[in-house]
């Protein structure tokens, strides 16, 4: 009786530890995912409130023509009232957790309209997220177009 | 009072000294690292890049592939593609405390199967420091358009 008391709760602190450690980062990856949707949602509704709290202050993004920005040159870039963003989709993401940080990669289409001519994009990102004093920031990315 | 002060600014200046080579030594560790990187590629050297990389290591290429570290290590070994020049140029690192992100320019020279090629391309890579060793988790490659 006492054999299979102890069994049963060791099987349910093991249960508890193996599940604990397999939804660590299963959250983690989930919350990423959130983020870069709230971010992708600021960044279409040019919500520079929104994209200043998720920058890290020394974020540093490579855009597609191979320029590199600031936070704050990335959200002046972003205020320019001549563009509008139509769409905005995130395809295949893939989330990888090494502790603290954290790398998206993924698919990126952005269509819209920049000083009254249109324009499209079909990219490839690397997103590196991290924690920060409690709060997840996103640190850098790159954003290319695939050239064959 | 005075000598307190002196005192605080003494340890102050012992503390800040003992950091400063860690911090530098790491970042001279990674400018290396990230030049044996390119020498690799010009060896097929796969035995040295796989030394740099995490296994669970992700890149996205010029033309848009995402390679995990198995499949990027099959295309150095790859002897069809001859690199005869790789130079990076440019490089910044960004340090936030175990993780250093490089952001650079790249200019790549050689042959895929006889036929000359020449990329001019902006990367970032991504390195953790893991068990002490700087080991790179993610990188990314993009071309500048002519």
């Amino acid at each position: 009786m006492n054999i299979k008391i102890l069994a049963l709760i060791l099987g349910a602190i093991w249960g508890c530890a193996s599940g604990t450690a397999q939804n660590k980062p299963e959250s983690t990856s989930a919350k990423i995912l959130a983020i870069e949707d709230k971010w992708n949602a600021a960044y279409k509704r040019g919500d520079v409130a929104a994209m200043g709290s998720l920058l890290a202050e020394d974020f540093i993004i490579t855009l597609e023509d191979g320029s590199t920005l600031s936070k704050s040159g990335y959200i002046a870039h972003n205020s320019d009232s001549t563009l509008h963003v139509e769409v905005t989709e995130m395809t295949g993401l893939s989330v990888r957790v090494h502790g603290n940080t954290v790398v998206v990669t993924g698919g990126y289409h952005e269509k819209g309209i920049s000083s009254g001519k249109s324009y499209e994009y079909r990219d490839r990102f690397t997103d590196v997220w991290m924690n920060i004093n409690g709060r997840w920031q996103v640190v850098v990315s790159h954003y290319s177009i695939p050239v064959h | 009072m005075s000598r307190m002060l002196i005192l605080c600014a003494f340890f102050s200046w012992v503390l800040f000294a003992q950091r400063l080579p860690s911090s530098e030594g790491d970042e001279k560790r990674i400018i290396a690292m990230e030049n044996i990187w390119n020498q690799a590629q010009i060896n097929h050297d796969a035995t040295a890049m796989g030394s740099m990389l995490h296994p669970d290591f992700v890149l996205t290429d010029f033309d848009g592939t995402v390679m995990a570290k198995p499949q990027f290590l099959t295309s150095i070994r790859d002897i069809s593609n001859k690199v005869t020049l790789e130079v990076s140029d440019d490089m910044k690192l960004h340090r936030y405390g175990d993780t250093v992100v490089v952001t650079g320019a790249t200019h790549e020279k050689g042959k895929q199967n006889g036929k000359p090629y020449e990329h001019y391309g902006r990367f970032t890579d991504t390195w953790v420091k893991h068990n002490d060793e700087w080991i790179c988790v993610a990188s990314h490659l993009g071309l500048l358009q002519k």
